[in-house]
């Protein structure tokens, strides 16, 4: 444990040998993460310039770039459609938006508005495209909106007409059977009307004579009459003569009023005649003449009867006709009545009638998952898992080339440390360093920028991932940096290995661009796991459980990746300088063997010294042997003292001298 | 006791050098010495017996505990960015016996004694070439091994710490400490050695103690002669070319024992060709002499 400590120690001060680059090592990331909440605190949306074209522009296309500006849009019309598109290509605009010359809703017009988008800038292109698009959908769903509620109206205006008119057509019907009713009726009372009369029935001739004759009698009777009255006037004048003549006053008085009276009334009388005679002539004569005309109204009669009797013909036959026209007219009547129900049935079956519910059935609105927030909010996990992405893998590359480099390394592979201890210690080194900038890093954003990360409170996840996500990228800083010799290729290498990570993790380009397949395999990217693990804690407050999934799945990478250290540190080749690396040396180096026990050695030694004075090139002298032999006697002796192996070992050379003894 | 004990220790790296056959054993408190020209295989047995090489054949005996063993290289080792003081005490606690009482009285003893206090803050990369070495040195002996190994510890050393080191070096042997050095300084190594190993092309040449090394010296001779002109020299290089004769500038020289024939081919040939010649030095050949003769195949001929 201590030695791993004075590791630590020991690597962090070399990371902080300049002063300088330590502090942007340390520092660097956390101004990041502080310029970016500072500049990203904020819910504005982005500020985006768009450039419009329109050959005419109409109240609709008008009412679009009205709508563009309220929702923040920057934008400016542009002279042409090839103006419009450059900017976009150039990057002057964002988006071009090129709506057809006076842009209308109308029965012979086919409108159109054009976004152009640069789909390179792929990360604005997305958010362009869509927040763009919003406006023209709202736009056209305004337009529709109008457009239905005219159809709706018209239908509804069509329904009640419809339910005011079916009564009537119910009436034409009754009006139509009562017509062919009495149309029939009227045909058969005008069948039954025969203008056809015998005039003959008048006898007027006969009534001509009777009024001649009648005219001649009362002419007589008038003459009689009057004869008579005159006779009766005479008479009565005679009598007045007569009763003048008797000279009576009395009868005078009393017969000569009666006589005047008489004569009186047989003067009226007479001229009463006279004046009906007359009266009668005329009356006769009249009647003649309205005879007359009754023969010319006979005649008249006739002539009318006739054309009556044409008429009744015509009319029966505009009856029969009129019949069947009313008889047909009942089935186009029936057939009306069959469409206005189906008509009214249809307009019925119409349950919406809601000109907003038509354009947009459902209600769509993207919702956020979680209340809105500042972009620095959206952003800060991905800024975090790259942060600790590229700062483990180039520190701990970089300790590993500070160690594989530094002249100490040498001393280190003969320092009776296992080699795990310094690979342990450089791994601690980056992972401190990483958690202290973590936390500094969480708790500027916690002071700063409190509102905008609400998940800070399930510290121990975050820590978790961190350890989790640390651990993945040092191992492979660890990694690179074995492989690699020296300094500038292990950072070249770190860099590349992370650009690739952050190309390939959904964060430039949304994984779902890609092929399912290859979808598959980015989603284990440690990197996206990272960043969707913090994303989750931070923003979404996902519980432990909720991310067990991705968390194994960074366990998973975590142990692929201490399998391949560890198999790889077994297989590294020996440097130029012929001295293998940490593990294999102390493996390895057993293979020096232990010293041999101290009577093994002195056993050798005197054996060794027995050789040489037993040595065949020279004569022996009798001291010589002797010396040899007390030697040989401490030799059996101390070959007692040895262990089984030891014995096995020296038994062969102890043997020799044996037989050397023995042949002197 | 055997501290250490090598048998046919061989050894072939991947570039084709390879040291064969060496076998030597030490008891406490000895000193060897080992001795060859660079790259003649002297640091790879010092690495077989630090145990940094290990696919070799031939047997190994060690008589004491890997923690107790010291070792300094031939290149300083150890960390630059770190002071003096970190990387002492860094070493010590990674060796497994460190004890903060005896680690600081070594480290006191040390440091002043190799006159380092003064640098003991400065980080390792800001000493000179012999401060770095003094360093690796200390570091080697700072948790009182029983086993000292040291590649050229002297090297780069002034005289006055080049002898301070050696004085350090009879201390701890005073104290049981066995030694295993190299060096080029053959003086170091004649001095302080009681066993020497010489080494050649990966081959030994030579082990036992040093005394037995400096009789074989004592019976041999060096004889240096210088000639006048260029010309001289040119005969005597003609007529001596495969001959043990070394030629430099204007001189030619040759170990050789006593009675030795060529030598006399040589005086005769001197006076035949009246071959003018401005000295002719007869001398004890030095150490150097006699290991510069023995890597150049002189004594085998013989």
């Amino acid at each position: 444990m201590r030695r791993i400590l004075e590791v630590i120690k020991k690597d962090m001060k070399l990371l902080m040998r300049s002063k300088l680059s330590s502090l942007l090592m340390l520092i660097g990331p956390l101004l990041i993460v502080f310029m970016s909440g500072v500049a990203l605190d904020t819910q504005t949306r982005f500020n985006i310039k768009v450039g419009v074209f329109s050959p005419t522009y109409s109240a609709l296309s008008n009412s679009y770039i009205d709508s563009l500006r309220k929702e923040g849009f920057v934008v400016d019309r542009l002279g042409s459609e090839q103006e419009c598109i450059d900017s976009v290509r150039m990057g002057s605009f964002h988006a071009c938006v090129v709506f057809s010359e006076g842009l209308r809703v109308d029965r012979e017009y086919e409108g159109f508005i054009n976004f152009y988008v640069d789909y390179s800038q792929i990360n604005l292109a997305w958010i362009i495209k869509d927040i763009l698009f919003t406006p023209a959908e709202d736009k056209m769903r305004e337009v529709s909106k109008d457009l239905v509620g005219t159809l709706l109206d018209f239908i509804t205006f069509t329904t009640t007409e419809i339910s005011a008119g079916k009564p009537i057509v119910n009436r034409l019907t009754t009006i139509n059977d009562k017509l062919s009713s009495s149309l029939t009726a009227a045909s058969s009372f005008i069948d039954i009307i025969n203008p056809v009369y015998d005039f003959n029935r008048f006898k007027i001739t006969e009534f001509r004579n009777t009024i001649a004759d009648v005219k001649t009698r009362s002419d007589v009777i008038a003459l009689r009459s009057l004869t008579k009255f005159q006779e009766v006037q005479s008479s009565a004048r005679n009598l007045k003569l007569t009763v003048a003549s008797l000279n009576d006053p009395q009868v005078s008085s009393m017969l000569n009023p009666i006589i005047d009276d008489m004569i009186q009334n047989i003067n009226s009388s007479i001229v009463a005649v006279t004046s009906d005679k007359q009266a009668l002539s005329s009356s006769t004569e009249a009647l003649s003449a309205r005879l007359s005309d009754v023969e010319k109204s006979i005649a008249e009669i006739k002539i009318l009867l006739e054309s009556i009797q044409a008429s009744k013909e015509k009319t029966l036959s505009y009856m029969l006709t009129g019949k069947q026209d009313t008889t047909n007219m009942l089935g186009d009547i029936f057939l009306v009545q069959k469409s206005l129900n189906d008509i009214e049935r249809h307009a019925n079956e119409i349950r919406i009638l809601s000109s907003e519910q038509i354009t947009e059935p459902f209600k769509t609105e993207v919702m956020p998952v979680v209340q809105e927030k500042t972009s620095m909010a959206v952003l800060f996990p991905t800024m975090l898992a790259m942060i600790i992405m590229f700062i483990s893998i180039v520190i701990s590359s970089t300790l590993m080339q500070i160690e594989k480099n530094s002249s100490a390394h040498i001393r280190n592979l003969v320092a009776p440390t296992k080699e795990s201890v310094f690979g342990f210690g450089s791994y601690l080194t980056t992972l401190i360093i990483l958690f202290v900038q973590v936390f500094i890093v969480l708790a500027i954003i916690s002071l700063a920028f409190s509102s905008s990360i609400s998940g800070i409170g399930s510290f121990l996840s975050v820590v978790l991932i961190t350890f989790l996500s640390s651990s993945v990228f040092i191992i492979l800083g660890i990694l690179v940096g074995n492989i690699l010799s020296s300094e500038e290729s292990s950072s070249t290498v770190a860099i590349l290995l992370s650009l690739f990570l952050v190309i390939f993790s959904g964060i430039i380009f949304p994984i779902e661009g890609f092929s399912a397949g290859v979808q598959n395999v980015l989603r284990l990217n440690p990197l996206n796991l990272s960043e969707y693990l913090f994303r989750q804690v931070l923003i979404h407050g996902s519980s432990f459980s909720e991310i067990l999934f991705q968390m194994s799945l960074l366990v998973s990478w975590l142990l692929v990746l201490l399998i391949v250290l560890v198999a790889m540190q077994s297989f590294l080749s020996r440097n130029d300088l012929g001295i293998n690396t940490r593990k294999t040396i102390r493996r390895k180096s057993q293979k020096q063997e232990k010293a041999e026990p101290e009577e093994y050695a002195k056993l050798k030694n005197l054996i060794d010294e027995t050789n040489a004075l037993l040595s065949p090139k020279k004569k022996i002298s009798k001291d010589e042997l002797s010396i040899a032999k007390e030697k040989y006697i401490r030799m059996l002796s101390l070959y007692q003292q040895l262990d089984k192996k030891s014995k096995q070992r020296i038994y062969d050379d102890l043997n020799l001298i044996h037989k050397k003894l023995s042949s002197f | 006791m055997t501290i250490l004990q090598v048998k046919n220790l061989s050894f072939r790296y991947r570039k084709g050098f390879s040291i064969d056959g060496i076998s030597f054993s030490l008891k406490k408190k000895d000193f060897l010495g080992i001795l060859g020209v660079s790259g003649s295989g002297k640091t790879t047995i010092i690495r077989a017996v630090a145990g940094l090489v290990t696919d070799f054949s031939g047997r190994i005996f060690l008589g004491f505990e890997r923690e107790k063993l010291g070792i300094s290289f031939q290149q300083p080792s150890f960390f630059d960015e770190l002071t003096v003081k970190d990387n002492l005490a860094y070493f010590s606690r990674i060796s497994g016996r460190h004890n903060r009482n005896i680690f600081e009285k070594n480290y006191a003893f040390l440091i002043d004694f190799l006159e380092l206090r003064r640098f003991e803050k400065r980080p390792a990369e800001k000493l000179s070439g012999g401060m770095k070495r003094r360093l690796d040195i200390a570091i080697a002996l700072i948790n009182q091994p029983e086993f000292v190994i040291l590649d050229e510890p002297v090297g780069e050393l002034d005289p006055i710490l080049r002898k301070k080191i050696f004085v350090l070096i009879d201390i701890l042997a005073k104290r049981g400490c066995t030694f295993m050095i190299t060096s080029h300084i053959l003086y170091d190594l004649e001095r302080v050695c009681n066993k020497l190993l010489v080494v050649n092309d990966g081959k030994q040449m030579f082990f036992g103690d040093s005394s037995e090394f400096m009789d074989k010296v004592k019976q041999t001779f060096k004889t240096k002669i210088a000639f006048s002109s260029a010309e001289d020299l040119n005969k005597m290089k003609a007529a001596f070319k495969d001959s043990r004769l070394v030629f430099s500038a204007n001189t030619a020289t040759m170990i050789h024992k006593k009675d030795n024939m060529q030598i006399k081919e040589l005086f005769y040939f001197l006076e035949k060709e009246s071959i003018k010649v401005s000295e002719v030095r007869v001398s004890q050949p030095s150490l150097e002499d006699i290991f510069v003769k023995m890597v150049s195949n002189e004594e085998r001929k013989e």
